[in-house]
């Protein structure tokens, strides 16, 4: 049973990678893509998502299905509202710079996707503790994504880190602007496939070397699965 | 006797893909003499840096994506040609370097490289050279001034006549010269003469169609007529909007690309007068002072959608006439569905069996919705 619980303990942990939110199922694409272009704006945003989602997420996991659909979603908003005054507040004493820079991006912070992803696809049916997890798991993922865009947003476009200037020969201000973001965002999804990829066929490679030893079908098969 | 009966057209000239790519190479080689002719030696080193990047990262694309390698396939070249010509002479070299990488990197390969691109590699490396370095672009040296190879110390630039027109002042100079291209602009579009001459070659090698150019300009022209932007006579006004900026070397060779294009006439008319009619309005209502890159990457989009539409009308491939019957049947047939739809919800005014109906459908819908809701877990 311990056993049990370990292994669906690493599953989820591991969702950071196989289920992340922006490279996988492309939730709440906009900010990334448009408001993302500092370090700090990035920060901020995912300041102000952890906030906004692990409450939530745990309301939907108490109150489960015990009420219709259109009536939670709406319950989800307004406990994401409540929530988001608290992370103004946070940010407001932390990032007071990143306010205006990121403008309406962090209230439309309240209606994110993946509060309703989330909560709807396994909030409402498992048990809190998993559903925390899950939050946690969903929010961190959801940060490495878009500091690593923000970071690489403000250094080719901006020639900063984190607000101080840093050498870069030649800024490319185009990055900075909503379609860089967009093109940013869809390298790195390729490249997330790459990665997978390149460990699934690596992964079968070893397996069938194992039993029988021999290397070539191994890749065609491989083409296949992935392909 | 040994007869061996070749099959059904016997020609004897063996015409490719090749011929197409050389043909379009020649038709450019006239616009790069007028631009060494007023710039001066740094046009063919720009040239020469746009057709080398574009042939090495495509080769390079091609290798990552584990095609075959072709040496003798030039379409990005033609790629490489094209971008510089749209830019002014005097722009950075790293400009053209980007706008070539972009075309390549972005534009082209990641959607499939040669025949599956999506939007014209050649107009998305404009478009973001202009996106990013809007002044270097957007400013012009004088002809038959030499600028340095390497630019120590900068000419000094100008804006173009196209500027002029933005901000609605009526660009100065003899229209004779504005055609022959001694006026301010990109290094390659000013020539009007040369240009036209050009397209007429492409199209009398049938390399290209003459429905796209004609229809932009045409689209274009019928706009500026309605809405001049300057207060100077209606003629030379419709003159200036058309032949001021790269629209009508952009509608030659740019929007002529077989591959982002839509292949039925009728199509490439409409696709054409979208061009044209976008542009203007780019150009009235847009940040910049010339929209025809903007204009045909969005009509890119709907090319394919142009060729469904050719698709359903059953438009004849060769001879493109309207099959008035076909519409009208087509149309009869819409407003009788729309005529059905009036006297159903006139009549579902009377309930029969509709609450057991909407029960069924919510319970459906929430059935539905929960088995989407589990699909993640």
């Amino acid at each position: 049973m311990a056993k049990k619980r370990k292994n669906r303990f690493l599953m989820k942990v591991r969702e950071f990678w196989s289920a992340n939110p922006v490279l996988v199922n492309g939730l709440t694409l906009a900010p990334v893509a448009v408001a993302a272009i500092y370090l700090k704006n990035a920060v901020a945003l995912s300041l102000t998502l952890a906030v906004i989602t692990i409450p939530t997420l745990l309301v939907a996991s108490l109150i489960r299905q015990r009420l219709p659909l259109a009536h939670r979603i709406p319950i989800y908003a307004v406990i994401s509202a409540i929530c988001y005054a608290g992370a103004t507040a946070l940010i407001k004493l932390w990032l007071p710079e990143t306010v205006e820079t990121v403008g309406i991006y962090l209230p439309l912070m309240i209606t994110n996707t993946i509060v309703v992803m989330r909560a709807e696809a396994f909030g409402v049916r498992n048990k809190t503790r998993w559903v925390l997890l899950d939050a946690l798991v969903q929010v961190l993922g959801y940060a490495f994504v878009i500091c690593t865009v923000g970071l690489v947003r403000e250094y080719i476009g901006n020639a900063t880190l984190w607000g101080n200037p840093v050498d870069n020969a030649l800024p490319i201000t185009g990055i900075a602007l909503p379609f860089g973001g967009l093109i940013l965002l869809g390298l790195f999804a390729a490249l997330y496939q790459y990665i997978n990829n390149h460990a699934a066929q690596r992964r079968l490679n070893a397996h069938i070397t194992v039993s029988t030893g021999d290397d070539e079908p191994a890749a065609a098969q491989t083409m296949e699965v992935t392909g | 006797m040994n007869l061996q009966p070749a099959k059904a057209p016997h020609i004897r000239f063996k015409e490719s893909v090749h011929t197409l790519f050389t043909d379009v190479i020649i038709a450019l080689l006239p616009l790069y003499a007028m631009a060494f002719f007023y710039y001066g030696g740094r046009t063919l080193i720009m040239a020469l840096i746009a057709a080398a990047v574009c042939y090495l990262l495509d080769i390079l694309c091609r290798k990552m994506a584990g095609k075959v390698i072709k040496i003798n396939d030039f379409s990005a070249v033609i790629t490489g040609l094209l971008i510089p010509l749209m830019l002014p002479a005097s722009v950075p070299y790293y400009v053209v370097v980007a706008a070539c990488a972009f075309a390549i990197l972005i534009a082209k390969h990641p959607f499939g490289g040669l025949g599956y691109n999506l939007f014209n590699p050649a107009a998305a490396g404009i478009a973001f050279a202009t996106a990013c370095w809007p002044k270097e672009v957007f400013r012009y040296p004088k002809p038959f001034e030499q600028i340095p190879l390497i630019l120590n110390n900068p000419v000094e630039l100008f804006s173009s006549p196209a500027a002029a027109l933005k901000i609605n002042g009526a660009p100065s100079g003899d229209l004779l010269q504005f055609f022959l291209g001694n006026s301010l602009g990109p290094m390659g579009a000013t020539a009007i003469l040369v240009i036209l001459s050009c397209m007429f070659f492409l199209i009398y090698r049938r390399t290209i169609s003459w429905h796209i150019p004609v229809s932009a300009l045409a689209a274009a022209a019928v706009f500026s007529l309605l809405f001049p932007r300057v207060s100077i006579s209606l003629l030379s006004s419709t003159v200036y909007e058309l032949f001021a900026g790269t629209l009508v070397f952009g509608a030659a060779f740019v929007a002529t690309d077989p591959v982002t294009s839509p292949s039925f006439p009728i199509a490439k008319i409409i696709y054409g007068a979208g061009i044209g009619l976008l542009t203007m309005l780019l150009r009235w209502f847009g940040g910049f002072e010339e929209g025809f890159i903007f204009a045909l990457l969005m009509m890119n989009t709907l090319s394919f959608a142009l060729d469904r539409l050719a698709i359903w009308l059953r438009f004849d491939l060769n001879s493109g006439r309207v099959p008035i019957r076909r519409v009208k049947a087509a149309a009869k047939g819409f407003m009788a569905r729309r005529e059905h739809k009036k006297i159903y919800i006139d009549t579902s005014a009377e309930p029969v069996t509709e609450p057991e109906q909407q029960q069924d459908e919510a319970q459906k819908e929430e059935a539905t919705a929960q088995s989407k809701g589990g699909r993640n877990v």
